[in-house]
């Protein structure tokens, strides 16, 4: 029987030479990233999801592909998903970065749009994002979203896992730009008047209060101290005991974004999650 | 030690002493007298009458001075013949009694009054400005006119603290390298030996004021201690003491103690330091029964008394102010209101 290869298959990949490089126009050859090109894998970008690792069953790439694009309508940002068994460059990050880059992802000038990334390689989830999505994402998002899937990677549900990521980006992308989310609201705004109010009252009203206090029991003696009656001898310093502990330190990152350049020159923010 | 006779050399009239010049002002004739020149008159006196018969000068110590019994509270305060005492100062009840005083320990020492009452009522009047919780009570002048100045009777003690105290001392020190947070406590065991002297602790000998009240009042300047001499009460009420020496002490050596331990404490060069075993002892090495100056006042607010008193020597007033509730929740409010509005409108408009 003849296969159908349906959409979702989506490992088909052309070829690169040196001859045609099948990338976008803006890009700039080098020969530093003339390997970066080559070694990146060239699909259709509209496929959204290249399950070269296998992970997903054909029914599960459908549930997923209709959630992408409705993510995609939704916010006006670019979402590919890509799962590899063998990362031939030297990073997750640079994997996701180049093969967002170089296969043309991204919509308006600046390329906004996001890759979700599991290499199966180095057991590490990663996602990259690119203009608009740097901003929508910030280093706190992108580590909040990682924290809240990777353990389902672990435990080898990826669609599940996969699932929770496009639901977790989404939420983020509906509320707005970080720190933008606090619209100005006329009750919570009430509400944070009357709480500064209570506080500034209570802590001016205790001043008064105390103003009223003229009575202080003493219980030192210092001002009747003959100062030259004073001797204090040291009749012993015993080191009785020392220990050190160590905790491990969390590197947690900024309320930013931070970014880095893929070795197409395009700017990009991210972070991964071992699992 | 000397004890005056409270009459004008010239003229013969009862004269008070006036702590304005720290002199004796007869109001009759307007002489002036120092303490030495109250002095030579008396020594001439009573030079005759001393030399006939010791048991009598005994007597006379505490001759001329009256003594006055409160009906309502007990309180018991001396004057001499010179100064009535017509309510009495702590719970202003006017059924006092008067009697001939009879026995007691004297005071060896007295700082005498340096503050006039038209200082003491201004300062009293002066407690309510910027305290806006206060009810207004020194506008009453009925509570003005009761203001009286008190000698009040005070035990000082010499202390000598000896002995060793232990110490339970820490470092914590903290540091990281890109992996780790590093915590390192050291303890020590800190041993001391101490010794140091009090001078003159000063404890309320009085149980009709509150030992927190005559705390607050301190410090007197001992400068000032002149020997007692009946003739500076003249003019003023005095308190009997009535809180025995054994038992202030013990409100002095608490004091004291808490001043070595801290004393060692600081000597102790480490973050922190517990006290583990203090075998600090203190040792009396002397006492005195003193009288200090104050103007005190009691106002009756909401059927309950409050004490207020001005050290005599230095103006520095002390009291427990009731608040005005009334004024206290309209303030309140009052404050709530303006700043809830102010927020509000900073953080709509330009948050």
């Amino acid at each position: 029987m003849i296969n159908i290869t349906p959409v979702f298959a989506s490992t088909n990949t052309k070829e690169r030479t040196e001859e045609n490089y099948l990338i976008s126009s803006d890009i700039k050859i080098t020969e530093s990233n003339k390997n970066n090109i080559l070694s990146t894998p060239a699909i259709d970008e509209k496929e959204k999801i290249y399950d070269f690792a296998d992970l997903f069953t054909e029914e599960e790439e459908q549930k997923l592909y209709q959630k992408i694009s409705q993510y995609i309508d939704s916010y006006q940002l670019d979402l590919a998903l890509v799962t590899i068994s063998q990362n031939n460059k030297s990073s997750p990050r640079e994997y996701a970065d180049d093969f967002y880059d170089y296969n043309n992802f991204g919509f308006n000038n600046t390329k906004d749009g996001l890759l979700f990334l599991i290499d199966m390689d180095n057991r590490e989830i990663y996602m990259t994002t690119t203009g608009a999505a740097i901003n929508m994402y910030n280093d706190y998002r992108i580590n909040k979203a990682l924290e809240q899937v990777y353990q389902y990677m672990t435990n080898q549900n990826y669609y599940q896992g996969v699932l929770q990521y496009i639901q977790i980006i989404g939420d983020y992308a509906k509320s707005g730009l970080p720190g933008k989310q606090d619209q100005k609201n006329l009750t919570t705004t009430i509400c944070y008047s009357i709480i500064i109010s209570l506080i500034i009252t209570i802590i001016i009203m205790v001043i008064l209060i105390n103003k009223n206090k003229l009575v202080r029991k003493k219980t030192t003696a210092r001002e009747y101290l003959n100062k030259d009656s004073v001797s204090m001898k040291n009749i012993g310093e015993i080191l009785v005991s020392t220990n050190t502990v160590r905790h491990a330190i969390n590197h947690s990152s900024s309320s930013g974004s931070s970014t880095h350049s893929g070795s197409s020159g395009r700017s990009h923010g991210g972070g991964g999650h071992r699992f | 030690m000397e004890v005056l006779d409270n009459k004008c050399p010239s003229c013969g009239a009862k004269i008070t002493f006036n702590p304005k010049n720290q002199k004796w002002d007869c109001e009759y004739c307007g002489s002036k007298f120092s303490l030495e020149e109250m002095q030579n008159y008396n020594n001439a006196s009573s030079k005759e009458v001393n030399s006939k018969n010791e048991t009598f000068k005994k007597e006379k110590k505490l001759a001329g001075l009256d003594i006055y019994r409160c009906k309502s509270c007990g309180a018991e305060v001396i004057a001499d013949e010179a100064t009535t005492a017509a309510f009495c100062v702590y719970c202003g009840n006017t059924a006092i009694l008067k009697n001939k005083i009879t026995e007691g320990r004297m005071p060896t020492r007295i700082i005498p009054f340096k503050k006039v009452k038209e200082e003491a009522i201004d300062a009293f009047k002066n407690i309510s400005k910027n305290r806006p919780l206060m009810p207004k009570f020194f506008n009453d002048q009925k509570n003005i006119e009761k203001i009286t100045g008190v000698y009040i009777p005070f035990w000082t003690f010499d202390l000598k603290v000896t002995g060793n105290i232990d110490f339970n001392a820490t470092d914590i020190k903290t540091w990281s390298d890109y992996n780790y947070q590093y915590t390192k406590t050291d303890t020590y065991l800190s041993k001391r030996e101490a010794s140091m002297n009090f001078d003159n602790i000063l404890v309320d000998a009085s149980s009709r004021f509150d030992d927190d009240l005559m705390d607050s009042i301190e410090p007197f300047q001992y400068k000032d201690l002149v020997d007692y001499n009946h003739a500076y009460l003249s003019g003023f009420l005095a308190e009997k003491y009535d809180v025995e020496s054994d038992i202030g002490i013990k409100r002095a050596k608490t004091r004291a103690m808490n001043t070595a331990v801290d004393i060692a404490r600081e000597s102790v060069y480490h973050q922190t330091k517990i006290p583990t075993s203090n075998a600090l002892k203190i040792d009396e090495i002397q006492n005195d029964y003193i009288l200090l100056p104050v103007w005190m006042v009691n106002v009756k607010y909401k059927e309950k008394n409050y004490t207020f008193a001005m050290n005599g020597q230095t103006g520095k007033i002390v009291g427990e102010i009731p608040l005005d509730i009334g004024k206290t929740i309209l303030i309140s409010v009052f404050l709530f209101i303006i700043i809830a509005v102010l927020s509000f409108l900073i953080l709509w408009f330009v948050g």
